[in-house]
């Protein structure tokens, strides 16, 4: 079922938006409630060497349903950690700041809660995993300690119930001998094991969205397979939103639902999966993808993002758009409108929204948030 | 890790004997020699040559005539566990009992010939008669020695004279300090017509008799120790070759006391000073610098450095005269005694305090110990916080930006319990190493501290056995420290094992 | 690894450490509780014996009288005997009165008897046992503790009797004889008798297996002690030097029913084996080998408490404390604290209190006074060659008579000491009465220096303001000195000014004592600063100042040969007789003034705070007599001291 294309003010609430959604679709087949919802979000950083600040994210917008897979793709320094931290306001402020924007968690906005209240929706609603699963676990403590603090944290159970869930949940997560390894201590653990320990620590209290920062990144392919598809799996048992961040294109392919590709701190181009592989419209996009060797290339130069990025004419293959691109070629960047951020995010087709100029016209219009509930299996 | 543990404690005995050996070799070139503290101020004594006898009965006594070399083996053989050779005897008192000591046969033989010596025999008696008979022996045999090296010094120096006597080239052979070696001298035909013949003649002969003497008494007292009068001492591992005793630290000549008794009296001074005041360190730099990286740049943190960086720059003599000035002294402040370590009379104290009949209340020991031991603490403390924040500070701080404290956060980990229960377990271990590097600081005391509140000591201990060139007192109290040292660094890994799951010893 | 070390853990530890040290604590303490209880058992029995024997007396019929009114005890104290029945025939017997005060304490008002005396020490003794124990502070203990046969007069410095009510000398120097008080009686009430002294020298000092080494080297000249009777002794000797008399009469009497309960190992290895027949005695003493624990070690105060079976005339004070605090801030605030009745101020201190507080002398004696026992410090030349091979500048009597006239002697002592002191102009002590009062020290002349180096060949030829002498070497010498204190330092300092003002290059050369120590006895030094004490009267100068003593072993540091005063050397030593002796003695310190192998520098004065807690605090000639003090009671008004 696709959604219908309900055009909605951009300062509309989002619960307008989800009521007009649902009595517009009138189905009651998936529950149609963003469980995480980014809207226009700022985040920028003091800069230490006394120039102006640095903006990482500026203006971006994502949402996250149950049961659905949301990659965030970009090169690094696009800004996609900082969203994702964001998220659990992990982000140190000084020097970090939130310009503005909100984040819903289940309708609730979660960018100005106080720290105690951050404390039982961190690990307990919202989870997050890392990419270095060699250090992001404390050496110190055995693994049984880490699980159980996470679980004493959210849950108020005995110490032999927390054991019991402890060892359920890595199970769980495919570890073979759950109670000898308890004891064990992170050192003890290969670097697949140490992720599927996180996953299990990440999961243990059943949290509701799950934020996967390149998990699979310093792994090894055969164990990046597993965990993945370990994550799929839970994802189905378990009624649980994924976050998936990554650079890898190939991860992309095979487990996201739906697609936000970021750069500099904004989004470029935000729809399903499948849609986006056939037929990327953002030059940056395809630039990426033309990037990737192919097994039967004959040519002997590859082609680099710039080749794609610099030329115009890949510029005015969207009618009434010129997607936005901080490096544009000579001759092709348009008027913006005066006063206003030079970036808007257009819906141009159903269902595919790409990072336009915010040109005096586009200006005019209104445009709904980024907003997919898609998943693989619905093709 | 019990094999780890018998490799430690096996490769210490080489590194012992290395310390050792070297301290001993510095010794014995530091001008001043070992025993320097042994001159013998002449003062009221009627003959020069008086003082060149008592000199030379000190030196055999403490064995300072021998070869560094050979005065080093034998230390270590006093100081071992296992001896070599013909056990000691041990007296009713619990003293150790050696055998008599040999005696050296007469120099320059070929020139003076020693006349033969019959060792008149004796009867060795038996039970009751044993002890007195033995004691009687070793008294003659104590005093004819005595008598013997007395004569011998006697005999070199007459050589010495002739030497003078008979000019170049005889006198070039003298040594540095106008004094003969007897070897320098075995090729010499000796001219009866120098005027320093009949001195030496007669020395000679004196020194012949005494040696006689000497060897009579030492081989009739050796006798007598052979039959045992008291029993041996030591577990016989090869009888009369290999025995294992308790170890012998000497006999400090600087103080004439047994080195051992000496340094049980000090070393618990130092101790109860050093453990009351290492905690205390600890407890107020550690926390101090866990505040301080928490609240990095804040006012906290910037005062706490500076205060404990001022303190740290205050020398401690300084210290110990402002404390003595002020908080000691009753025109002033007088809130602490102003020296050693209990009050006049404390042994009359209970230990615990109490109010006595007349409402007053009495200190009892344990409170007049502490309070004694106040001021030293402070003046052994105030500087060591600057060093211990900071490093807990650093340590906090690098271990901040740390994967697993993100981990921990994102878990919804309380920020206290990300401080102290993720951070801080992580910053300990920089911690453990500066602890075990004080305890050889607890041994060698505090030198300066000890002086100014005049506490009986390890630190005046030492200090004063450097200054005499005692030597026993000196080796035994390195030998300990490196111990002691060795046993920390060993307490270090341990502990670094216990506290990092990482670190295994296979 | 299956433990965690967590905080928990550690705190638990610390708190599981403190528990177990407090125990330990508690134990210690307990122990010495119970070694106060067995002494103070040991000490009911004491008691308990000395009242059977007070009843046994009285039931005999024995008057007992003790110190009680004033007028028995002086004549107690100075009834003198007249018996002569133990003497030999045909040599004067000099008798002697029993030990007394120099001044009689109960005529002062505010007498009463009790009182502790806390005397603060800068160092700790190693020891306590006499002839074993060799530094000064257990001196000062002995003397209360133990007796000689004689002792000096406090006012006039002749020896007088202590234990010995009469002896006889041999004008020939050969024999001395001595009488014991029939009334001397040990500490624990053991009568005095010859064997004792006989064991003490040859058994005790002789024997070998116990470490009295100086002793015994002083006595080579002692052949025998014999037994008379009960109570008379001959000593005997080989030759007669006057050192006999001291050798005699001056050395502490042992009682061998005490000391013959130790092994020799024990006595050596003791701290604190001292008893004797002394005004006071040990509060702590082992009653025998099995009770050794019960000893003074280093490291507590030295307590010695009032020897209630004294033979003669009781001190007032019940208890004598010596505790020693090194630092010299130290000790002056704790003797103001109030925790100690009598100090040794440093000069500087002794200036500084009297300068800045008027207020002082209104609770404490100042007291700064030459005694018998002040010691002199000097410059010594080498007059012979330095360590066996070159000459020195001051091999020449010239130079070295113009190197004492270069130093303002006067203002060293007033620059350097504070003006503590007086010039000293001899080996002797000024109190002492070999020492001429006429003779005047060398005069701070600098153009008779200069003509003297003149004579001796050193002028400045080539006007660089430096002298030379024929041969054109530069007078340049090496100024040796300990370190150790700010003293040395500024005398290394003057010295330097001095000579280089009279155109003579110093360099100094400090060194430490170790050092100093083995310099001095290879003679290798140009000039050094050194000091010598004293602790009698007169002392034998051979080791000093004869040519013989020139050798290893001898203290003649400087080689300085001089026949006419070894002659006046040898002559003096043999003398018996002590006003001709004395005669001896000046003529000596004419040659060795003429001759200036040392330049005399300072004697140095006693300084003495005491608090006005005290009374009978009086300067004598020996020091102070503590003994004879005794503690102000109540309204009655501090007495001023006698000086």
């Amino acid at each position: 079922m696709s959604p219908s294309a309900v055009k909605t003010s951009h300062d509309q609430s989002t619960q307008d938006a989800v009521r007009a959604m649902s009595a517009g679709a009138g189905s009651a087949e998936r529950l149609a409630t963003p469980v995480l919802q980014v809207a226009d979000l700022a985040v920028s950083f003091d800069n230490s060497s006394g120039g102006p600040r640095i903006q990482a994210v500026n203006g971006v917008n994502m949402t996250l349903f149950p049961q659905q897979t949301l990659a965030v793709v970009g090169e690094s320094g696009c800004g996609k950690s900082v969203t994702a931290m964001s998220t659990m306001q992990l982000i140190a402020r000084p020097p970090g700041r939130f310009d503005r924007g909100s984040i819903l968690f289940e309708g609730r906005d979660i960018v100005s809660l106080s720290e105690e209240e951050m404390l039982s929706i961190r690990g307990g609603k919202i989870a997050m995993i890392f990419q270095e699963p060699m250090t992001s676990l404390n050496p110190v403590y055995s693994i049984g300690d880490q699980l159980m603090e996470a679980i004493f944290l959210h849950q108020k159970v005995g110490p032999d119930e927390a054991k019991r869930i402890a060892v359920q949940a890595m199970k769980d997560v495919g570890i073979k001998k759950p109670e000898e390894r308890l004891a064990m201590y992170p050192h003890q653990f290969s670097g697949g094991m140490r992720q599927r320990v996180m996953i299990a620590m990440a999961l243990a209290c059943r949290p509701k969205v799950l934020l996967a920062d390149e998990p699979t990144t310093a792994l090894d392919v055969t164990i990046q397979a597993q965990i993945l598809e370990l994550l799929r799996e839970l994802q189905r048992t378990r009624d649980m939103g994924i976050m998936l961040i990554t650079h890898n294109l190939g991860v992309v392919a095979e487990n996201a639902d739906v697609v936000c590709v970021m750069y500099a701190g904004r989004v470029v181009e935000y729809a399903n999966v499948f849609e986006l592989f056939d037929e990327p419209l953002h030059p940056y996009t395809r630039g990426l993808f033309r990037s990737i060797p192919m097994l039967r290339d004959t040519r002997e130069r590859l082609v680099t993002i710039k080749d794609v990025t610099h030329d115009p004419a890949e510029f005015r293959k969207i009618p009434g758009v010129i997607p936005w691109w901080p490096d544009m070629p000579a001759g092709v960047r348009p008027e913006g409108a005066p006063g206003r951020d030079e970036h808007v995010l257009v819906e141009v087709r159903p269902n595919r929204w790409v990072g336009c100029w915010r040109t005096p016209e586009l200006e005019a219009r209104s445009h709904r948030r980024p907003s997919l509930d898609y998943r693989r299996g619905d093709r | 890790m019990l094999s780890y543990l018998l490799r430690r404690l096996a490769f210490m005995v080489p590194t012992l004997l290395g310390i050792t050996l070297m301290v001993f070799m510095l010794l014995a070139l530091a001008p001043g020699g070992i025993g320097a503290g042994l001159a013998v101020q002449g003062g009221q004594m009627s003959d020069t040559s008086r003082v060149a006898q008592m000199q030379a009965y000190l030196e055999d006594r403490y064995g300072l005539n021998d070869p560094v070399i050979v005065q080093y083996v034998r230390w270590l053989g006093r100081l071992s566990p296992v001896k070599f050779g013909m056990r000691d005897l041990r007296d009713g008192n619990g003293e150790r009992v050696p055998a008599p000591r040999a005696i050296d046969e007469p120099p320059l033989a070929k020139a003076f010939p020693v006349p033969v010596v019959t060792v008149p025999s004796v009867v060795i008696a038996t039970g009751e008669g044993a002890i007195p008979q033995f004691k009687k022996m070793q008294r003659e045999a104590e005093g004819t020695r005595r008598d013997y090296v007395g004569k011998v010094r006697l005999f070199k120096d007459a050589i010495a004279d002739y030497a003078r006597a008979a000019g170049s080239p005889l006198k070039e052979r003298l040594n540095g300090k106008g004094g003969a070696d007897p070897r320098d001298f075995s090729d010499v035909a000796f001219d009866h017509s120098n005027a320093a013949w009949p001195k030496l003649e007669k020395a000679a002969a004196d020194m012949h008799t005494s040696h006689t003497a000497a060897l009579v008494a030492q081989t009739q007292a050796m006798q007598a120790f052979r039959a045992h009068p008291y029993p041996t001492s030591g577990i016989p591992l090869i009888p009369d070759v290999v025995s294992l005793d308790t170890p012998d630290l000497g006999v400090a000549f600087s103080k004439n006391r047994p080195v051992w008794d000496l340094i049980a009296a000090a070393l618990p001074v130092t101790l109860l000073i050093n453990l009351i005041a290492f905690p205390i360190s600890y407890l107020i730099a550690v926390p101090t610098g866990v505040l301080a990286s928490v609240r990095r740049g804040g006012g906290f943190d910037m005062f706490s450095g500076f205060l404990y960086l001022s303190l740290y720059s205050i020398p401690t003599v300084l210290a110990g005269v402002f404390a003595i000035g002020f908080l000691a002294n009753k025109q002033y402040l007088g809130w602490f005694p102003v020296s050693g370590l209990h009050a006049s009379g404390s042994e009359a104290f209970t230990f615990m305090p109490f109010t006595d009949a007349s409402g007053v209340w009495q200190r009892g020991y344990l409170f007049d110990t502490l309070w004694h031991v106040g001021l030293p603490v402070l003046c052994l403390v105030y500087g060591s916080f600057a060093v211990l924040s900071k490093q807990t500070r650093a340590s906090m701080l690098d271990n901040f930006s740390a994967d697993y404290v993100r981990t921990a956060k994102a878990k919804g980990v309380p920020r206290k319990d990300v401080v102290l229960r993720h951070v801080f377990r992580n910053s300990l271990l920089p911690l453990i190493t500066m602890f075990v590097g004080i305890f050889p600081a607890m041994l060698a005391g505090s030198v300066v501290i000890e002086r100014i509140f005049s506490v009986p000591g390890m630190g005046s201990l030492v200090i004063e056995a450097i200054d005499l060139r005692d030597r026993e007192l000196i080796l035994a109290d390195t030998f300990l420290i490196a111990c002691v040292n060795m046993l920390a660094l060993l307490l270090a890994d341990l502990l670094y094992a216990a506290a990092d799951p990482r670190v295994s010893y296979d | 690894m299956q433990n965690r070390f967590g905080i928990k853990d550690f705190v638990f530890l610390v708190v599981l450490l403190a528990t177990l040290g407090s125990v330990w604590l508690s134990m210690v303490q307990k122990t010495r509780m119970e070694l106060a209880q067995q002494g103070m058992s040991a000490k009911l029995a004491d008691i308990e014996q000395q009242v059977a024997q007070v009843s046994r007396k009285l039931e005999s019929g024995a008057g007992v009288v003790r110190g009680a009114t004033a007028a028995s005890a002086s004549t107690a104290a100075t009834a003198v005997s007249t018996d002569q029945s133990w003497a030999r025939p045909g040599v004067k017997v000099e008798h002697w009165a029993a030990p007394h005060c120099a001044i009689d304490p109960t005529t002062i008002p505010g007498f009463g008897m009790g009182g502790e005396f806390t005397e603060l020490f800068e160092a700790q003794p190693a020891k306590l046992t006499p002839y074993i124990s060799s530094d000064v502070y257990s001196t000062r203990v002995l003397d209360r503790v133990c007796e000689n046969l004689s002792t000096f007069d406090p006012k006039t410095l002749r020896l007088v009797g202590a234990l010995a009510d009469g002896w006889q000398i041999d004008p020939d120097g050969l024999w001395i004889r001595a009488h014991i008080n029939p009334r001397a009686r040990f500490s624990d009430g053991t009568p005095v008798t010859s064997e004792d002294i006989r064991w003490t020298y040859m058994d005790f000092i002789n024997n070998p297996l116990i470490e009295a080494e100086r002793a015994r080297s002083t006595q080579d000249n002692l052949k025998e002690v014999k037994v008379v009777d009960g109570l008379t002794v001959d000593f005997i000797f080989t030759e007669a030097f006057f050192t006999n008399i001291l050798i005699a009469l001056g050395n502490p009497i042992l009682p061998k029913h005490y000391y013959a309960k130790f092994e020799p190992s024990q006595i050596n290895q003791g701290t604190g084996i001292t008893m004797g027949s002394g005004r006071f005695r040990l509060s702590k003493l082992p009653s025998g080998p099995e009770d050794l624990s019960n000893q003074w070690t280093p490291g507590e105060d030295v307590v010695l408490v009032r020897n209630e079976q004294y033979w003669a005339e009781k001190p007032a004070l019940e208890r004598m404390r010596f505790k020693s605090i090194k630092d010299d801030l130290g000790r002056l605030v704790a003797y103001r604290n109030g925790e100690g009745s009598m100090m040794l101020p440093t000069s500087p201190q002794f200036n500084k209190v009297i300068k800045e507080e008027p207020e002082f002398e209104k609770s404490n004696y100042a007291l700064k006074w030459t005694n018998m026992r002040c010691g002199y410090s000097f410059i010594a030349w080498q007059c012979g060659p330095r360590s066996g091979k070159n000459l020195t500048p001051f091999a020449d009597k010239r130079v070295r008579r113009a190197m004492t006239m270069l130093l303002d002697r006067e203002r060293m002592i007033r620059d350097i000491w504070d003006g503590i002191g007086i010039v000293s102009k001899g080996p002797n002590n000024p109190e002492s009465p070999a020492s001429d009062p006429a003779v005047q020290p060398l005069p701070f002349d600098q153009d008779q220096a200069k003509q003297l180096l003149t004579e001796a060949g050193w002028k400045d030829r080539d006007g660089d303001g430096i002298l030379e002498n024929e041969k054109g070497d530069k007078f340049t010498f090496e100024y040796t000195y300990a370190t150790g204190g700010e003293i040395s330092e500024r005398l290394a300092r003057f010295v330097k000014d001095s000579y280089g003002k009279a155109g003579i290059i110093v360099t100094t050369r400090p060194v430490d004592w170790s050092r100093y120590q083995e310099l001095l006895k290879l003679r290798d030094f140009d000039a050094i600063t050194m000091g010598w004490g004293n602790n009698a009267p007169e002392s034998d100068p051979r080791q000093i100042f004869h040519s013989e003593s020139i050798k290893e072993g001898g203290d003649n540091f400087t080689q300085w040969v001089n026949k006419d005063c070894d002659a006046l050397i040898e002559k003096g030593r043999r003398t018996m007789d002590e006003a001709t002796r004395m005669a001896v003695w000046r003529q000596l310190q004419a040659c060795i003034a003429e001759d200036q192998p040392y330049t005399f520098v300072r004697v140095a004065p006693w300084l003495r705070f005491v608090k006005r807690d005290f009374g009978n605090v009086n300067t004598y000639k020996t020091g102070l007599e503590p003994q004879e003090f005794f503690r102000v009671s109540g309204n009655a008004q501090p007495s001023p001291s006698a000086n």
